[in-house]
């Protein structure tokens, strides 16, 4: 690497090391924070109270994404991460789980979590792991059809797939729309994207779906992740000026080829 | 309260600290790939990972096998499923056995057998899924557009008007193309590079409590 890399690395990688903390400390010291809405929430948190009413489950899915050795998708992890917070609020209101995945890792993750929060709720016997379904292994399209299946077949009050899916997530949100689910979505991946716009009643929308635990289950921490996202990306965009500066005087021959913060 | 828990509770404090150990070294590798002694350790922590992951493999197919030779001993009416699942279970394994006693092949993809197995059986399954894309694609933009959903309707007005500005027919008109190219160069890059860059720092975030053991969606105890 460059220096100019290493240096934006290090930079990147210490703001996001130390900024949540710092503003952990501060939201907690009484700093009041001015979150823009996020509709889709308000969408899962009336599927949760009338999911303890109708006793229909809520299904969540953190997609067809691996967690596998180098090929760790994040997305899967923030799917897991905002199913970890719906479960824990479903599991003390009484309302059911279902939930699918396409990764061996993930659906292990998902049993541990949805397991771990009706025991924590004081809630054991209403834990059913026969709705923790692995549908397929690291093959999205067949991810797709499994919960296609599902999505049609069996009772439930609102579908939460929010993680990692591709071209294939028409398969099943279509099926969904076309039975009248309530199903919300969300996903960094443009083709998903687009179908869902197009069948999801509430769509989160890139870098929303790393916020979104943060509504769902509002803690000093939570609120410290989405300001340190905000510094970051403000970050990166001095950045790219910075670079598209040091770029160009290079290329006008003001500053010497082999100045040390010029890219390779 | 919770670190104090943590602390309490080894169950919960040594999955952490390992998995918290091995991630900060793995990602120092990452970045600074020079380092050789941190290359090694890293080397070696990640064939641990593959080996811990194929014991796992083995386990995990093992419990499906059982699973669904119980399930199809059962009364359930959606029990012929199992033995598609079975066959696709025991298939790959007896064809890379085959493969390598036969023809000394360790790679079952070499495998001629198993290529014909891909070829008629999976390929066409996944090809008529990804078919039924169109279908459905064109429903659900019908079905949005008639909906009047906002953002529902931008999305199909745009690629209706994409696609007809791409028939053959308007192909001649002068500046068509470069406006075309020109939108797709910059207006649509610059979109989605956006979106890469928000998901990416959420992922370094994210990423980042997960390694430190703030968030453990992975902890079963």
């Amino acid at each position: 690497m460059s220096p100019f890399e290493i240096l934006v690395v290090s930079l990147i990688l210490t703001l996001a090391i130390a900024l949540p903390f710092v503003y952990a400390r501060l939201v907690t010291g009484g700093r009041k924070i001015n979150r823009r809405p996020l509709p889709p929430i308000d969408l899962i948190n009336s599927a949760l109270a009338r999911s303890a009413e109708t006793g229909q489950p809520i299904h969540v899915s953190p997609g067809s994404g691996s967690l596998d050795g180098s090929t760790i998708n994040p997305e899967t992890l923030a799917g897991l991460v905002l199913a970890q917070r719906i479960t824990d609020i479903a599991a003390r209101r009484g309302a059911g789980i279902a939930a699918s995945s396409g990764d061996p890792i993930a659906h292990l993750a998902l049993r541990g979590t949805v397991r771990r929060a009706y025991r924590d709720a004081g809630y054991s016997e209403d834990y059913r792991p026969e709705l923790i379904q692995l549908l397929a292994a690291n093959d999205p399209i067949a991810f797709s059809a499994g919960l296609s299946n599902r999505i049609t077949s069996e009772p439930m009050e609102a579908s939460i797939t929010v993680g990692s899916f591709e071209q294939g997530y028409l398969l099943f949100a279509e099926p969904g729309r076309a039975h009248n689910i309530l199903q919300i979505a969300g996903t960094t991946d443009q083709q998903a994207l687009t179908a869902a716009l197009l069948t999801a009643n509430g769509t989160l929308l890139g870098e929303e779906i790393y916020a979104a635990e943060a509504y769902i289950a509002p803690t000093p921490l939570g609120f410290a992740r989405i300001l340190t996202h905000d510094v970051l990306r403000s970050v990166i965009i001095g950045v790219i000026i910075l670079g598209i500066i040091l770029v160009s005087l290079g290329q006008l021959a003001i500053l010497p080829q082999d100045f040390p913060l010029l890219p390779r | 309260m919770r670190r104090i828990d943590l602390l309490r509770n080894p169950k919960r404090l040594i999955p952490i600290l390992i998995g918290s150990v091995a991630g900060i070294f793995v990602l120092i590798d990452r970045l600074f790939p020079g380092i050789g002694s941190i290359n090694n350790g890293s080397q070696v922590l990640l064939s641990w990972a593959t080996v811990i992951a194929a014991f796992a493999l083995i386990a995990g197919s093992i419990n499906v096998i059982i699973h669904h030779i119980k399930r199809l001993t059962s009364t359930d009416p959606k029990r012929w499923y199992s033995i598609a699942l079975l066959l696709g279970v025991i298939i790959p394994p007896a064809l890379a056995v085959y493969g390598y006693t036969t023809q000394g092949r360790a790679n079952v993809l070499e495998l001629g057998l198993f290529q014909d197995v891909i070829r008629w059986v999976y390929a066409p399954i996944s090809i008529s899924l990804l078919a039924l894309l169109t279908f459905f694609a064109l429903t659900a933009a019908i079905h949005a557009f008639g909906a009047g959903q906002r953002e529902a309707v931008i999305v199909v007005s745009v690629a209706l008007v994409f696609l007809v500005l791409q028939l053959p027919l308007l192909a001649g008109l002068p500046y068509l193309g470069e406006t075309l190219g020109w939108i797709q160069r910059y207006i649509v890059m610059a979109g989605l590079r956006g979106l890469i860059f928000g998901a990416a720092i959420g992922a370094i975030v994210a990423s980042i409590r997960i390694l430190l053991g703030i968030d453990l969606p992975y902890l079963d105890r």
